[in-house]
């Protein structure tokens, strides 16, 4: 397994290069981000903006308010995104583990359908008393039970099989899968384009207040698999051995489960679906330093970072005055990238 | 002699001075206006960029979203996006100083943020129907500082309306219209209660033949069938051919309005854009469906008629 990890990188040499690389390119994507967008702001301005000297008001409202915020967003989505696929595909032992397969997509998808298609009719007690945070909310919400109910599924007698995991999170994606088509059936145009909308991901228009708690849930959730990369470096071993070796397997695993429903389903809550992420990220970088969890978690987040802040960045200035949907920017230079690498790779090998 | 030079000077100084004075006081009167009436503005909704245009005050719109489709001249301003899904710094790029959007505007969290950039945000969500256009216009005309064409273009509208009760008040008969919003792989889609299509059909003097459900539904071809329109009505841009393809889809080969001919195709925003033409096109399809019901001798279409008839 992890077949394409044996490439003719040299990976003592790319370990040491790769974080100092990174986080060249986590500082210069901040400065183009701040410094780019539709109102054109000269460096100075933006310096002082930062700096809090500046008195003009349209300036600090659209550093501080519009692009900060956003770009923060995308920075800790992506870094969150991409060290939960990097534990997806541990645990699984599975270089095509993503975190759909526990429902975690399938149930945000669930609740913030059931948000928009009645939000006018059944569920207009929840619309009206939560407002703006209504879509996120029903989205977390449904992402939490949906993976809680997979979870009990296939976990008997205290004890988490990877196999039953697998199997319980296709039926039960299937199941809500059906569910959406009903609601999607019964919406009227406004809610279908809105669904559509949503379905592509946004990081746009979100207030600190708005994203504040989407950020502590992912952030916890990314220092705590953190902590996990030792135990899972072991459990590729395989389970028996890394239980003879003094890991707490079931713990592990559990662990690895909650945090990364925690971690994708504040995500999802927040944008909205975004793919590819965290398939692409580890995925490369598995293959130029190689599977150690220590190396690999910390390169996931800085450069699942910078890749989503560039997705952005490209979103939003790529036809001002209007703005593409980053869900289409993610798959669309990701998904070239990874195939030039695959072949590259490919040739090597042979 | 020193002295009328004196004098002289005496006058012109001070009338120069009062001139200057005058001519201060007018340019702050004027600047004062200036902040009350926006000059930039950007639009998202499509009537409301007709309506500006046909007060011919076009020249204040910088930017407009992508449901600005008429006039086609409005297709050459910087485009915002589908108005449902604004980009704040999108428009704010625009530099404007007031953003003039109708009640489906949105997402609400980037009205928001653009309310936060002091950027003034006006929603217009109380004139969405075929009443309130007239109050819609002058609305409109208030905030582009165009009052009197305001006036004369929502006047203008009462003759569509004379026109058309003149019209109604010699039917006798009602007949079953169906409204088809597009068809979605084969399959019709048909308006219920609630739609803009629904309001029309009643305006001009129709029983909506789907009346009974509500928002805009598909149609399966049973219930097509059990339905038996008197007429159909297909909305179409134009030069699509949409007569054909109505006429031949099981749903509706056999009904009667297909026997009688009785299919026709309007254009969606000229109908259906709640704009200065909507009142029009209603009347245009009082007249499609009560053949025998007179107009005014003295009424005219005004617009272009962008509708062809079976």
């Amino acid at each position: 397994m992890l077949a394409l990890s044996e490439t003719a990188f040299n990976r003592a040499r790319s370990r040491q290069l790769i974080l100092p690389v990174l986080l060249i390119s986590v500082i210069l994507l901040f400065f183009l981000n701040i410094g780019i967008g539709g109102v054109a702001i000269d460096l100075s301005t933006i310096v002082n903006v930062l700096l809090g000297n500046s008195q003009q008001e349209m300036q600090n409202a659209i550093i501080w308010q519009i692009r900060l915020p956003r770009l923060i967003l995308a920075f800790v989505v992506g870094a969150g995104l991409s060290i939960c696929g990097a534990a997806m595909q541990a645990i699984f032992r599975n270089p095509l583990a993503d975190p759909g397969l526990i429902g975690v997509s399938s149930g945000a998808v669930l609740g913030a359908i059931m948000v928009i298609v009645l939000g006018n009719s059944l569920l207009a007690g929840f619309v009206d008393k939560f407002g703006l945070y209504a879509l996120p909310l029903g989205a977390f919400i449904g992402c939490l039970l949906i993976c809680a109910f997979i979870y009990r599924l296939s976990s008997g007698q205290g004890q988490l099989s990877v196999i039953s995991l697998l199997l319980a999170g296709i039926a039960v994606n299937a199941m809500v899968g059906s569910v959406t088509g009903v609601l999607t059936y019964i919406s009227d145009d406004q809610a279908l384009r809105d669904m559509t909308f949503w379905s592509m991901g946004s990081l746009a228009g979100n207030s600190w207040s708005l994203l504040m708690p989407s950020l502590c849930a992912i952030i916890v959730s990314i220092v705590a698999l953190l902590r996990l990369a030792k135990p899972l470096n072991l459990y590729l071993l395989g389970e028996a051995q890394a239980k003879h070796l003094g890991v707490g397997v079931d713990q592990l695993k559990k662990q690895v489960f909650f945090f990364t429903a925690l971690c994708v389903g504040a995500s999802v809550a927040i944008c909205g679906m975004i793919g590819f992420v965290g398939f692409i990220v580890p995925h490369l970088l598995r293959m130029i330093i190689g599977p150690d969890h220590r190396y690999l978690f910390p390169a996931s987040i800085l450069f699942g970072g910078s890749l989503l802040a560039l997705a952005d960045l490209i979103a939003r200035t790529i036809i001002i005055p209007s703005e593409v949907p980053i869900g289409l920017i993610t798959s669309a230079i990701g998904g070239p990238f990874f195939m030039a690498v695959l072949l590259k790779s490919y040739k090597k090998l042979n | 002699m020193a002295g009328t030079m004196n004098r002289l000077c005496g006058i012109f100084s001070s009338s120069v001075l009062l001139s200057a004075a005058f001519i201060s006081f007018s340019c702050a009167a004027l600047a004062q206006n200036n902040q009350q009436k926006a000059q930039r503005i950007v639009v998202a909704g499509g009537s409301i960029t007709e309506i500006i245009y046909r007060l011919g005050q076009q020249d204040k719109i910088v930017g407009v979203d992508s449901t600005s489709t008429f006039p086609a001249k409005a297709n050459d301003k910087p485009q915002i996006g589908y108005v449902r899904n604004l980009s704040a710094e999108g428009v704010l790029s625009l530099n404007p100083d007031l953003l003039l959007a109708e009640a489906d505007a949105g997402p609400h969290k980037i009205l928001n943020q653009l309310k936060q950039t002091n950027l003034a945000v006006t929603t217009l969500d109380q004139h969405d129907n075929l009443a309130g256009i007239e109050q819609k216009i002058i609305t409109i005309a208030k905030i582009v500082d165009s009052e009197p064409q305001g006036q004369l273009l929502s006047q203008s509208l009462k003759i569509d309306r004379q026109a058309l009760s003149h019209l109604l008040a010699q039917v006798k008969r009602q007949p079953r219209v169906l409204f088809v919003l597009s068809l979605r792989n084969g399959q019709p889609l048909v308006s219920g209660r609630g739609t803009s299509a629904h309001e029309v059909l009643l305006a001009a003097g129709a029983k909506n033949a789907t009346g009974e459900l509500t928002g805009w539904k598909p149609l399966s071809t049973e219930a097509a069938l059990a339905i038996n329109p008197d007429v159909i009505i297909t909305m179409g841009r134009h030069g699509q051919d949409q007569l054909a393809k109505v006429e031949q889809l099981p749903h509706f080969k056999f009904s009667n309005a297909v026997k009688n001919k009785q299919i026709f195709t309007i254009d969606g925003t000229y109908l259906l854009g709640m704009g200065p033409r909507s009142p029009q096109a209603v009347v245009e399809l009082a007249t499609w469906l009560h053949p025998d019901a007179k107009l005014p001798e003295n009424y005219q279409f005004r617009y272009a008629r962008t509708s062809s008839g079976g």
